[in-house]
């Protein structure tokens, strides 16, 4: 029965010429997603490879220098393109990749792409994710929305109820008949995707990220059924195709616009973040202050120099054994870099807030759930950001020491020296991390699908009734 | 004839449009919207109002304390109690700490309609003589998460939301009286189709734009004062929107002239809106970036530190040896900061920044150039979208389009020159390193603030006649479509 | 076969159907006639199991409707005023989906064999449906009928707008099926085809059967005479 039904919708969707207009202008689209991505990742990858090479060796052939001089000359970590960038490339041209490795000043992630672009940007940026987010659901919805609703436009569903069908093998029969022609859709991107990823990495390459890519997979198959359930649902329900576009057109729009944007801005009405003014009068009021009663700058520095003079059993900085400056240098390093913790820690945690604040709006929208499911899996997060942030904060103050510890007995640095301090490397946390991050999306989505089944049952029941 | 002809149909779609429920829904939704932009645009230019107020009063304060402490130091026969990198008379400590100044970028009140470049480009600056940046961030502190979801604006409402709706109130306008039956009667009274139709869909445009304007006027003026109302920027905008909404209004006419089904064009209308309002658009953005491809800012540093390592393979090197190995400035140099030790650095600096400068200034212009070319590009060829154009107009209207920020930021790069004019004679000059007086803190050079949102008018009028062409041309295609079908 | 027993329906205040009793035996046509609003359509949906009855039973070969829809159902084949079909499918394809919903799965020749029954051109057969006839569709709509194997056939307004060619082929049709046992119920405006066709004629008024007349029993003018002074009656 079903599979007469299947045939029957099948035959029909063919033969619709809109239906194949649309599954024309698809693949065309879908090609450019994946070619785009595709660009994007490897000459951008390829790009911060060298330049994390390149900046390294610049450091560490500097030549002789004073060692405090050379720090300042540092050198850059960058983030290396996220494994799956070619996917979904998130928010990598929104938090920037290059994070200054200098002594006294805490790293900030500097040169986001986004300020070089044009106004063309707040289109988007078409890839696999792009598709897969926006482009999808549309497609989904323009298939969908007259699956039912032509059956009472067509004076078709009295033929069809006097039948001995059972409204739940009809409804079976149409939804199972979309759902093909969406997993011919989503197949495509898949299996595309990762002939690209494969062709990028290489066999022994795309070994690592096969299990990732797959939980994204089957993400996305998730996705692409709650939508597809949906717009058979909704098509029963309305009973006329025109106001099943409309409402169905209609959440999409909100759904991928509306409510993450509206949401956003909220968010920056609920939980302000400090304004940059402020983040530097605070910080520089708890550095020169103190965060407690340790006292001012002045007066720490006469403690240390008492300390370490006590230490070394001198009475005069002339006459200790090793160099004091970098002593001081290391110490308010520590006692700053305190300071700095907590300033972005505060900035972290506004924005983890502010970021909760837009996830819980994807209750309303399964479109912005899988969007941020996608930025997770695909490490193109703000939480694969802040890790990053973190791990070449820690890599600069390493740095810091090594160079604070020749400093105290030597005053000039050669080449030999520069190249015992160590080179940045970054490399995203794996699946667990991932999934873990991507637990609360996760969990929308999958009360959208169950919620989007209940629908179904519901419109059909009413079918019989 | 004309007058009745007309008042029938006013008094017909005003019925028809009250009856319809969803579409006084949908309406009522979007109005809370757009009231919802406008408040959101509106908060985000007082914020920073409030920013650039506190700017102000920090620059007054450290105005303050710098000549204040210089006072003291003087009347304790130039003494300093404090760490030596601290104090304010010599140049090279004065150019690191109370002496940058900052550089502003008066946000133009439109700016509360269209946040354009506003949300990812500073709006100030703090300029050293090494850097130009926004304190110790690139720009404002901001979430790239919320950069990446996008600004709630009014041109996002106009350009995106108020389409679809325009859609669902044009797509059936011909076919449903068709799918009613009411055709055969309309066909068969003594009014031409195309005119009945023109008709009706000029008072739902008329309808539409009048309250879109009802509203938006009246909650602007509460939000920012009515002082946006007396700027030509505020007319062309409203000219420019209205031509927006008649170029969806007259390609609903020219899809229903086709006398498709509702459903058909309904699908029909949102494709275009998605071709012309993000399809394009991302095409566009894909072949101009193969076209003219933006170096990234990395390569920036890379040309800045390769010129430095040069730089310290043979002069640099001397330098810093005569610095740190001369017998003034070297007393266990690495254990006591010393006078000579602050000149020096300041010397070394200043070499090596003018350096760099003269590195990234070739880099820098390299990539604002390919930007620019970009955007030479999106202004000709922007008429392939009506969105685009709208948003490019709206952002330029509003003072915050790229080039807008382009200019404030090409202006501080001057503004810089200028700081460092001023300050490394003195810091790299042994007779006057200690010598910063307040005098010298009363003329450190400030930033000369200008309007930047300022378009070329006769630029603008072509875009719009251009504009208006092009709707002129899908109403009289959709007309003469009609005409035949109805003969 | 066909049993109605006090069936009555209501929308909101409104009586569409009041404590209608009908009987009809295997093999019989029963012709329901009376003004636009009389209760003929509402009678057929109830058989159909498109509206529940607000009270009485519709029963199909014993089997209460409301109770056993899915059971009734495959007892029914329904032929509306136009016969509404998937207008990209062929007439075979039609009619192969719709008496596959039935369970039945045909050759092409045995699907043939019921469109010839039915009076359908060979050569239509493969064109798609968008382009038939109202005839055509009518004599599709049969061919599922006869493929569905139907023991009760309803049909609403079947010859309205047909030309008095296809309203003669159409008629024979329904003979030759009562002659197999199939009964059928038929709401009509056609008081020649009503007297033809039906072995019995209901005449409903306000959602009332009025009049229940035997066909061989009255003549055309009788029947006319008849269905007039009923439907101009004021309750």
């Amino acid at each position: 029965m079903i599979q007469l039904l299947l045939k029957k919708e099948l035959t029909e969707l063919l033969r619709t010429t809109k239906v194949t207009w649309l599954l024309v202008g698809l693949a065309a689209l879908l090609g450019l997603a994946l070619y785009n991505g595709y660009a994007y990742s490897t000459t951008r990858s390829q790009f911060l490879r060298e330049s994390q090479h390149i900046t390294y060796q610049q450091f560490i052939s500097q030549g002789d220098k004073n060692p405090h001089l050379g720090a300042h000359f540092g050198f850059y970590a960058y983030k290396p393109t996220a494994d799956l960038a070619l996917v979904d490339n998130g928010l990598e041209d929104y938090t920037g990749n290059s994070f200054y490795l200098e002594p006294h000043q805490r790293g900030v992630v500097k040169f986001r792409e986004v300020s070089d672009a044009t106004g063309l940007r707040s289109f988007g940026f078409l890839n696999a994710g792009y598709f897969a987010q926006f482009i999808l659901p549309l497609f989904i919805f323009l298939l969908t929305h007259n699956v039912f609703a032509k059956e009472w436009e067509n004076g078709t569903i009295k033929m069809v109820l006097s039948t001995r069908v059972q409204a739940r093998q009809l409804f079976t029969g149409k939804l199972l008949a979309c759902g093909l022609v969406v997993g011919a859709v989503v197949a495509t991107l898949a299996l595309g995707a990762l002939g690209l990823l494969l062709v990028q990495r290489g066999a022994a390459g795309l070994g690592p990220v096969l299990l990732t890519y797959g939980c994204y997979v089957v993400g996305l198959t998730m996705y692409a059924v709650l939508l597809t359930v949906l717009g058979v649902a909704v098509s029963l329900l309305a009973r006329s195709s025109a106001l099943a576009l409309v409402v169905l057109a209609g959440f999409w729009l909100v759904g991928v616009f509306l409510v993450p944007r509206l949401a956003g801005e909220l968010s920056r009405q609920v939980y302000p973040s400090i304004t940059a003014v402020e983040f530097d009068d605070q910080t520089f009021r708890e550095k020169e202050y103190g965060m407690g009663n340790e006292g001012t700058k002045d007066h720490r520095r006469a403690l240390l120099e008492q300390r370490t003079l006590a230490k070394y059993h001198v009475k005069r900085l002339e006459d200790l054994p090793v160099f004091y400056i970098p002593i001081t240098i290391e110490y308010f390093e520590e006692t700053d870099g305190l300071v700095m913790d907590r300033a972005y820690a505060a900035v972290e945690r506004n924005e983890a807030r502010q970021n909760a604040f837009v996830l819980t709006s994807a209750v309303l929208s399964p479109f912005l759930a899988f969007r941020d499911f996608s930025l997770h899996l695909t490490a193109t997060d703000i939480n694969t950001h802040n890790d990053f942030a973190q791990q070449a904060e820690a890599h600069r103050r390493r740095v810091g020491r090594v160079v604070d510890a020749f400093y105290q007995k030597h005053t000039v640095a050669s080449n030999d020296f520069w190249k015992t301090v160590p080179q940045f490397a970054y490399s995203a946390p794996g699946l667990g991390w991932r999934l873990h991050n991507a637990v609360a999306p996760l969990v929308i989505l999958l009360v959208w699908l169950v919620a989007a089944g209940g629908m179904a049952v519901w419109a059909y029941r009413r079918l019989t009734a | 004839m004309q007058a009745s002809l007309f008042r029938v149909l006013f008094r017909h779609e005003l019925i028809s449009l009250y009856r319809n429920r969803v579409l006084i829904t949908l309406f009522s939704i979007l109005l809370v919207l757009l009231v919802g932009a406008l408040w959101m645009g509106s908060s985000r230019l007082h914020q920073q109002q409030r920013t650039l107020g506190q700017i102000r009063a920090h620059r007054v304060a450290a105005q303050d304390s710098l000549k204040a402490r210089i006072r003291r130091i003087e009347a304790h026969g130039m003494y300093y109690p404090g760490f030596i990198w601290d104090d304010p008379t010599y140049a090279y400590n004065t150019a690191r700490n109370e002496g940058p100044q900052y550089a502003v970028k008066q946000p133009f009140v439109l700016q509360a309609l269209a946040t354009g470049q506003s949300a990812m480009q500073p709006f100030y600056y703090k300029v050293y003589i090494t850097r130009k940046q926004a304190l110790v961030h690139e720009s404002e502190i901001d979430n790239s998460f919320l950069q990446f979801v996008d600004t709630f604006d009014f041109s996002f409402v106009v350009v995106y939301l108020l389409p679809l709706l325009i859609i669902v109130f044009t797509y059936n306008l011909l076919s449903s009286e068709k799918e009613q039956g009411t055709w055969v009667l309309l066909k068969t009274s003594n009014q031409s189709i195309a005119r009945l139709l023109l008709g009706r869909l000029g008072i739902r445009y008329g309808l539409f734009t009048a309250a879109v304007w009802a509203v938006v006027v009246p909650v602007l003026t509460l939000l920012i004062g009515p002082s946006f109302l007396a700027t030509t920027n505020w007319w062309w905008l409203v000219a420019f929107v209205a031509g927006y909404f008649a170029f969806w209004f007259a390609l609903a006419f020219l899809v229903n002239s086709f006398s498709l089904s509702s459903n058909l064009n309904a699908m029909s209308l949102i494709f275009l809106w998605l071709l012309l309002g993000l399809l394009l658009p991302n095409l566009l953005q894909i072949g101009l970036n193969r076209v003219y491809p933006i170096p990234s800012r990395i390569a920036l540093t890379k040309a800045e530190r390769e010129a430095t390592n040069r730089y310290f393979e043979k002069d640099g090197q001397l330098l810093t040896k005569e610095v740190f190995n001369s017998p003034r400035t070297l007393i266990r140099q690495a254990s006591i900061v010393t006078p000579g030790m602050v000149y020096g650095y300041g010397i070394i600096v200043s070499k090596s920044q003018i350096i760099k400068d003269q590195a990234t200034r070739v880099a820098e212009n390299n990539l604002y150039g390919q930007v620019e070319k970009q955007q030479v590009a999106i202004g000709q060829l922007q008429w392939l979208s009506p969105a685009l154009l709208l948003q490019e107009v709206l952002a330029t209207l509003a003072g915050t389009h790229w080039h807008q920020f382009n200019r404030f930021s090409r202006d501080v790069d001057v503004f810089r020159e200028h700081t460092q004019q001023f300050f490394y004679p003195k810091m790299a000059l042994e007779s006057t390193y200690r010598t910063f007086t307040v005098k010298d803190a009363d003329a450190i050079p400030q930033f000369q603030s200008r309007a930047y949102a300022t378009y070329s008018g006769q630029y603008l009028g072509r875009v719009l006649l251009l504009h208006v062409v092009g709707v002129l041309v899908l109403m009289v295609l959709g007309y003469r479509r009609l005409l035949h079908a109805s003969r | 076969m066909l049993q109605a027993e006090q069936l009555t329906k209501r929308f909101g205040a409104h009586l569409a159907l009041d404590h209608l009793d009908l009987d009809i035996r295997s093999g019989e046509v029963y012709c329901l006639l009376g003004s636009n609003g009389a209760g003929k359509s509402t009678t057929i949906n109830i058989f159909l199991g498109f509206l529940p009855a607000t009270s009485g039973r519709a029963l199909i070969d014993g089997l209460e409707v409301s109770v056993n829809n899915h059971a009734t159902r495959n007892m029914v084949a329904y032929i509306p005023e136009v016969v509404n079909l998937y207008p990209t499918l062929t007439g075979l394809e039609n009619l192969a989906f719709f008496s596959g919903l039935s369970g039945y799965a045909y050759s092409r020749a045995e699907l043939r064999s019921f469109t010839q029954t039915a009076g359908l051109q060979d050569a239509a057969l493969d064109q798609r449906v968008g382009g038939y006839s109202k005839g055509m569709r009518q004599k599709v709509g049969i061919a599922i009928a006869l493929a569905k194997q139907a023991k009760a056939l309803f049909l609403d307004e079947p010859t309205s707008g047909l030309d008095p060619h296809a309203s003669n082929e159409f008629a024979q049709v329904i003979t030759r099926l009562s002659s197999q046992g199939v009964s059928t119920l038929m709401a009509t405006h056609d008081l020649l085809m009503a007297k033809n066709l039906g072995h019995r004629i209901g005449i409903m008024h306000q959602g009332r059967l009025q009049q229940e007349l035997h066909s061989e029993a009255v003549s055309y003018a009788e029947l006319t005479d008849c269905y007039l002074t009923t439907v101009n009656q004021s309750v």
